[in-house]
């Protein structure tokens, strides 16, 4: 007996019911971290600049450390932008299979100055940053991954965990004077792994 | 059918229920370097004692032989999302508010430099 015209306008109601449900999304993560920075703004070391100008200049460094020579001062500005697709049967009440595409990328300028005890510019640089960051695909049957992994990009600046580091794992309490990232033994770039240089000795 | 049709729009619109979230974070020390606070800031007179009087604790400070920074950082981020279900997205904007100072080995202020989001120079 063929299916009645009121069997198949339901079918069809639940197939795209169901397709809606399926459907896990796109989802887009935008930050931006900081001001906008440009060449124009990195000054020379034969322009024979005071610390005074480039404060002036550029305002407060976002990352700063003492050297035997004086200071490294760095301003940073960064996008990043992360994307995932998927379709799931999570919104289903079923936590298994899922299919997943992501990816992500980061774009950004880095400026370090390198200054000696006298408050004279001794070094400079600039960098731009447009990469792919990362990207994954899956289809996970059975147990949910996370494909794409900016929080090393976005966690907050090392200022915040001034005196809060002594309370850290011991491998991290042990090594803070020689991180590079609370003012006394130089500094890093947001995202550097820790898998190598003096972070090294915090891994498990 | 009727019935089954509204059951079937109602859980058709739960599934397309969209949303819109707001979010806000903020981390650092107390913003007290506008501009009108440290007009009164002079360099080779003011003493690190006097900036910490005015300013309260750094939230970083970092010496150097006969040197010393005080370090204040305010992170402030602000973010939206738009939840649609088939596409989603989520913006986050972070600023920081900001200020250093350098102290020669007579704890006198050396060079400092301030900056607020609401700084229009910046």
């Amino acid at each position: 007996m063929p299916p009645t015209r009121t069997v198949i306008r339901t079918g069809s109601l639940f197939a795209w019911l169901l397709a809606c449900c399926l459907l896990q999304g796109c989802s887009q993560w935008y930050y931006d971290l900081g001001r906008p920075l440009s060449e124009d703004q990195t000054p020379s070391v034969s322009d024979r600049v005071s610390l005074a100008a480039v404060l002036e200049q550029l305002g407060p460094p976002m990352r700063l450390s003492a050297t035997p020579e004086g200071y490294v001062l760095a301003w940073e500005h960064w996008l990043i932008r992360e994307t995932s697709v998927g379709l799931s049967l999570g919104p289903m009440g079923a936590d298994f299979l899922a299919i997943d595409w992501g990816d992500a990328r980061m774009q950004g300028e880095f400026i370090l100055l390198t200054f000696n005890r006298r408050h004279e510019l001794t070094g400079s640089a600039f960098s731009t940053w447009d990469a792919d960051a990362g990207s994954g695909t899956a289809l996970q049957p059975t147990i949910g991954i996370a494909l794409v992994d900016v929080d090393d990009l976005i966690r907050r600046m090392p200022h915040h965990d001034w005196g809060a580091l002594s309370l850290r794992r011991p491998p991290e309490a042990l090594n803070t004077p020689s991180r590079p990232d609370v003012g006394q033994s130089g500094i890093q770039q947001r995202g550097t792994p820790v898998d190598i240089g003096q972070q090294s000795l915090e891994m498990d | 059918m009727r019935n089954t049709l509204i059951r079937l729009s109602v859980s058709l619109l739960l599934c397309l229920m969209t949303a819109c979230a707001q979010y806000e974070n903020r981390r650092g020390v107390e913003v007290g370097w506008q501009p009108a606070v440290t007009a009164g800031l002079v360099r080779g007179q003011t003493t690190r004692q006097e900036v910490l009087d005015l300013l309260g604790p750094p939230s970083q400070v970092i010496a150097l032989e006969d040197e010393t920074v005080l370090y204040y950082l305010f992170e402030h981020s602000a973010g939206n999302g738009f939840i649609l279900i088939a596409y989603n997205r989520f913006t986050i904007d972070t600023r920081y508010d900001r200020a250093i100072f350098f102290f020669d080995k007579n704890d006198r202020l050396s060079d400092y430099a301030t900056h607020t989001d609401s700084d229009p120079n910046r």
